[in-house]
């Protein structure tokens, strides 16, 4: 083949221009630590991560969702408790004053008083400006009674202001965990057959401010059932607190594997980048030299 | 028999010949850089022998003609080749720059906005009542409208970039029919009685050349020399020293169409005749590639504005009402969340029941769970069908620079195989230099001795 000076300077940079190339691409992968930098790097790759990237997200979503309801129902049992321990208290007043002077049931009364605005205060208790025991209404308080009333009966009668919906979680794809909301069951259930804790308290302080020590007996049993009603919510809350957890638990082992997937898909292999990089560097200065020796003399260099 | 007079102006004529030959080589060096130029070589023959006692007797040399030393097949393979050239050149740089605006590996642009507009929807379904997760939920969407917006203006910016390219190259054929009639008007006068206008050839071949990386061009040499160009399904471009313009107008859709303008001024739609070069090349990502993403991200844009709509309407407001539309607009160009919502966060509509809110979720949830429900024709989830796009995108990418590199290749060697045997060696030419100054020296010597001879002649009286 007839060879001309133009065919190898040509050559010679097109071979460099592709070298150089190789060069950039090489050098890009190991500045960003990636493999795909663009769509067109692996056009299947990338689909793969956004999927995880979209995956990852949700799971974080998730977990949030579920700390949100893990906190609501931990919250919940720290309030039950101390609901619980307050009627345990009422039940020993009310036991005690059975065989007590009036006197000394005016002020047991008095003390159930108190008792009472705290346990309607744990009723009323919120998380984050929502109330736990109204239903839907969360911007409502669920239980109010009326101090302007004229007997001590009707202030110390409670109602509800809530109803009866839930609160619902969203824990994985189109799955949710209730948390009834409904403060009836808990605290106000007459109407339902249940138990109505501010009622059995309402109907202690009025025995001891008659100083009825049979009604006093009658209703120290009762706030008992009442005790017994809260502690079986909130035995029915701990699976679904265990549910969460399940679910916690079950995100945070997949969540390492898919960012396992999206790295392994979206990462450099920096040393073979680097090995790469190496070849094509030492191909690149191999063709330099060629280059230096082969375009510079030609038989004018030789002419006298 | 010939006499010393006649030595003498053999030897002249030799003398001319060799000069004409040392200034062929030194054209031939001087242009070892100009693209296109194809070596030329002055053909010497020998003169008429005269008769003779002894036979026909030589009379020396005769310049006979210059000639280009040029390959006709090579140089139509190249004019084919260049028109794929030109196309997937234009198409690679143009669906490169789509894949900018689509490019989602860093975790940025649509799908990670929609990810944010989904979890805000979760976030709502843990706290329905609240300002703030309101508040995060209409930014949330407002981004999401944004970037829908984004990238329709992108695409569409992408077009109209576009037409500026066709309507740019338009006028490079333009100007080179024209320097092509030009050229052959040169070369019908320079060729008249049977001679070789080699540098005008070599330009009309590298205008030829370049005007094949614009447009499909069909080419061939009259009988005068001139050369006829057609395009686009047989128009004519060129015919001898007449050319016809090609034009833009804009089309129904605001972009520009390319015309072919006869002798008479009528314009003639040849956009989907043209089938290389360039101009195919920006045509084809406009109509088809870029055309087809607007019609799918409208497509998606569109579905979410239905489904979330359908529910959201039938939502209810913090303050009981009956939930309005969610998203305003029509598709990707001009969705945008509710106005009225943006001012009034209230009306974000998370309630089953006009009777339950605040604290009811039911619709925030059954919003949420859309993301992964398949409503994009019931096979795709929303998130699916634009990873599709940006993976359609990253093929078409691979595609044309597949495409763009192959041509290219082959070009390489088309133009390589072209030089070897067209282009100038100064190696060669420095050997022809000296083999021609020393014809030349030897013809300068002729004389010289042939003046002896006659000097001879003229002592002996």
């Amino acid at each position: 083949m007839r060879v001309t000076n133009n065919m190898m300077t040509d050559s010679l940079v097109r071979y460099l221009t592709t070298q150089n190339e190789a060069l950039y691409e090489r050098q890009t992968t190991i500045a960003s630590q990636k493999r795909i930098n663009k769509p067109s790097d692996d056009p299947i790759g990338t689909g793969k991560v956004m999927d995880y990237r979209q995956t990852l997200a949700s799971i974080e979503q998730y977990q949030t969702n579920i700390q949100t309801g893990k906190t609501r129902l931990e919250v919940t049992e720290v309030d039950l408790d101390l609901v619980d321990d307050l009627l345990q208290v009422v039940r020993g007043i009310a036991q005690d004053e059975t065989s007590q002077t009036a006197e000394s049931r005016q002020l047991a009364a008095e003390g159930i008083k108190d008792i009472f605005d705290q346990v309607l205060d744990l009723a009323n208790s919120d998380l984050n400006g929502n109330y736990l025991f109204s239903g839907y209404q969360t911007k409502t308080a669920p239980f109010s009674r009326d101090d302007t009333l004229a007997t001590t009966f009707d202030q110390y009668t409670v109602t509800y202001n809530g109803d009866d919906g839930d609160a619902r979680f969203i824990v994985a794809h189109n799955t949710e965990i209730s948390i009834d909301a409904d403060g009836r069951p808990l605290f106000h259930d007459a109407a339902a057959g249940g138990i109505s804790v501010f009622d059995a308290m309402r109907d202690l302080i009025v025995a001891l401010e008659n100083d009825n020590a049979a009604a006093i007996a009658t209703q120290a049993d009762l706030v008992d059932e009442a005790r017994d009603q809260i502690n079986t919510i909130r035995a029915n809350n701990s699976p679904i607190l265990y549910q969460m957890e399940t679910t916690e638990n079950y995100w945070q082992n997949y969540k390492p594997k898919i960012q396992e997937l999206l790295g392994r898909q979206e990462e450099a292999d920096i040393t073979q980048a680097v090995v790469e990089l190496q070849q094509i560097e030492l191909a690149y200065e191999t063709t330099l030299a060629t280059a230096a020796r082969v375009i510079q003399p030609g038989l004018v260099n030789f002419l006298q | 028999m010939p006499g010393i007079s006649e030595i003498m102006s053999l030897a002249g004529q030799a003398l001319l010949t060799q000069q004409q030959a040392i200034s062929v080589t030194s054209h031939n060096i001087a242009n070892v850089n100009t693209p296109g130029y194809s070596r030329q070589q002055l053909i010497m023959t020998t003169n008429t022998p005269v008769d003779s006692a002894i036979g026909p007797m030589g009379t020396g040399v005769d310049p006979e003609s210059i000639e280009r030393i040029y390959d006709r097949f090579l140089s139509a393979q190249i004019n084919n080749e260049s028109q794929g050239l030109g196309r997937w050149d234009a198409q690679k740089d143009a669906v490169e720059l789509v894949e900018m605006i689509l490019n989602e590996t860093d975790g940025s642009g649509l799908s990670s906005a929609m990810s944010n507009f989904w979890d805000a929807w979760q976030s709502l379904a843990s706290n329905p009542g609240g300002t703030t997760e309101r508040q995060i939920l209409v930014t949330a969407s407002q981004v999401l409208t944004n970037t829908f917006n984004q990238l329709n203006s992108d695409l569409s910016q992408t077009q109209q970039d576009l037409d500026l390219a066709i309507q740019g190259t338009v006028a490079d054929v333009n100007r080179l029919t024209q320097q092509l009639a030009d050229l052959n008007d040169k070369i019908i006068a320079s060729e008249a009685g049977s001679l070789v206008a080699n540098d005008y050839r070599d330009q009309r071949e590298m205008v030829l050349k370049e005007l094949a990386e614009l447009i499909d061009v069909n080419s061939f040499e009259d009988g005068n020399g001139a050369v006829a160009v057609l395009a686009a399904n047989g128009r004519p471009l060129v015919s001898a020293t007449q050319f016809w313009q090609l034009s833009t107008e804009t089309n129904i859709a605001g972009l520009q169409n390319v015309v072919w303008v006869d002798d008479g001024g009528n314009k003639t739609d040849i956009t989907t005749d043209i089938s290389g070069g360039r101009l195919k090349g920006y045509l084809d990502v406009r109509d088809g590639v870029i055309d087809g993403y607007i019609n799918r991200l409208d497509t998606l844009a569109q579905q979410l504005i239905t489904d979330l709509n359908t529910l959201h309407q039938t939502g209810f407001a913090l303050d009981g009402s009956m939930g309005e539309v969610f998203f305003a607009g029509t598709g990707a160009g001009n969705i945008e969340v509710n106005p009225n919502i943006v001012g009034d966060l209230d009306l974000v509509a998370a309630a089953a029941d006009p009777l339950t809110v605040p604290g009811d979720n039911r619709r925030a949830i059954e919003i949420a769970d859309l993301q992964y429900q398949l409503n994009m024709g019931g096979t795709q989830s929303y998130n699916d069908y634009y990873s599709a796009i940006v993976r359609d995108v990253g093929n078409e990418v691979l595609k044309s620079e597949a495409a763009y590199n192959h041509q290219s290749d082959m070009m390489a060697q088309l133009e390589n195989q072209r030089e070897s045997v067209s282009g100038v060696s100064l190696d060669e030419e420095m050997i022809n230099l000296i083999k021609f100054q020393n014809a030349y020296t030897a013809a300068a010597r002729l004389i010289t001795t042939s003046d002896e001879m006659m000097q001879t002649i003229l002592e002996m009286f």
